[in-house]
């Protein structure tokens, strides 16, 4: 039983667990805790249930990543389901959240028997290479056994393992798809990919793809000239007053330890670089139409929805027209920052 | 060949953003695996693009054509459009 509330982009979410299989400490959390908040008029609650996930039927479904996860209408709500592609049948998470997202449940399936683990595995195993995704292979490293003397034993869950690692895939999953959604819907902005370097209260902003070089260029500044980096992943953009804001999200990339924590210090955007690796330092400054398009494809965006996209463009226009963008090649060394201070592109 | 009697629509699932002159196209999708597909049409395609509207029959976008951009060959400008067409069949933006 636990229950606690977050504060992610100004909007405070709780979630509550009355199950006595499940306990959690947030404040334990690495990156759960820097956002903790009091549970006073919160805009979202959560209610987690642990057992047997309930059949929805009669859902339509919206949009469907890989096969696994599925947003769906459901009775007038919306509903997010994480369906386990090993073990059909299996629904492993879902969420049903009211139509103005002030309030859901999210249904965490029991823990799979052995017997459903030793299923799941044949079926991973015949399936041919690349139909078994990163997560699933993930799970399958998770055998929940530990070697003693050379044989495995199977290590007991207390309620506070088990609710760590429900809570650690809810965060990864559930809760990521969900505010990719909620953001938008909100209109609060829109979730993009890329990392926030800050310094001197002006920040800049790394945008692309994993594999671009987000997490590099991120420790590159905090390395040369000290500057601070809330994300080296995503985060929160939005234009309000004519002014580019942005706010932190309690995931990072591979720079966790080295990351700000909170929400975001309200420092003015004073540039964009879309990036890439490249053997030398190459800088062009990006046409307008190009920079909307390169902000929008490496946003989260809620691709079902034509008012939605619709409004994430309107958002990209407006970064795009207040904020310089470059196309940035850049070499991994100490050089870039100056690259960059004498293109006078950063002035950290 | 495209048939110069056919009338063509629009997609009612594609978002459209006027920028300056220019025009992006966003399909709206229902799974990932075809996201990320964007695209943008110059102030020619944007043209063309406004008059398929479910009422102009081929012929008469041609025409319309012919009328705006004066000088223009004939012949290059009806191939220019069909050549449209077929890039936004393709797409699926116009049915």
């Amino acid at each position: 039983m636990f229950d606690f509330c977050i504060s992610v982009a100004d909007k405070k979410i709780v979630f509550n667990c009355d199950s006595q299989f499940l306990d959690y400490d947030a404040s334990e959390s690495k990156e759960f805790s820097e956002h903790l908040c009091e549970c006073e008029s919160p805009d979202l609650c959560f209610n987690i249930e642990y057992g047997n996930v309930p059949q929805f039927r009669n859902k339509e479904i919206l949009f469907s990543v890989d096969n696994s996860w599925f947003l769906c209408k459901w009775d007038g709500k919306f509903l997010l389901e994480y369906v386990d592609r090993t073990l059909p049948g299996r629904t492993e998470r879902v969420g049903v959240i009211d139509e103005d997202l002030t309030n859901g449940t999210i249904y965490i399936n029991h823990e799979k028997t052995e017997k459903e683990k030793e299923l799941a595995k044949q079926l991973r195993d015949s399936m041919p290479d690349g139909m078994v995704s990163k997560r699933e292979k993930r799970a399958e490293k998770k055998t929940g056994t530990v070697k003693k003397n050379g044989n495995k034993i199977k290590k007991k869950k207390t309620p506070l393992d088990l609710g760590r690692s429900v809570m650690a895939e809810l965060k990864a999953n559930f809760f990521q798809a969900f505010l990719v959604e909620y953001v938008v819907r909100k209109r609060m902005g829109f979730i993009a990919h890329c990392a926030t370097v800050t310094k001197d209260g002006k920040t800049y902003i790394f945008m692309g793809q994993s594999g671009a070089g987000k997490s590099t260029i991120a420790e590159l500044f905090i390395d040369i000239c000290g500057a601070r980096v809330y994300n080296d992943d995503r985060a929160v953009l939005n234009v309000e007053n004519d002014k580019v804001i942005f706010y932190n999200l309690p995931w990072t990339g591979t720079l966790t330890n080295k990351c700000l924590k909170g929400q975001g210090d309200g420092s003015e955007l004073c540039g964009i670089f879309f990036i890439s690796h490249s053997k030398s330092n190459v800088l062009n400054k990006t046409g307008k139409i190009e920079a909307i398009t390169k902000i929008f494809k490496n946003s989260f965006p809620v691709f079902w929805n034509k008012k939605d996209v619709n409004y994430i463009f309107s958002v990209c226009e407006k970064i795009a027209k207040t904020v310089p963008c470059y196309d940035l090649g850049f070499v991994n060394d100490k050089n870039i920052v100056n690259f960059l201070r004498d293109n006078k592109c950063v002035d950290i | 060949m495209v048939d110069k009697n056919k009338i063509y629509s629009k997609n009612k699932d594609i978002v459209t953003r006027e920028i300056d002159d220019e025009l992006i196209l966003m399909p709206i999708y229902k799974t990932n695996s075809e996201i990320n597909k964007m695209y943008t049409l110059n102030e020619t395609a944007a043209f063309m693009w406004d008059k398929i509207d479910g009422k102009n029959t081929v012929s008469e976008i041609i025409n319309m054509l012919i009328g705006r951009y004066e000088g223009v060959n004939e012949e290059e400008l009806s191939a220019d459009f069909q050549e449209f067409i077929a890039d936004m069949k393709s797409i699926k933006a116009i049915v």
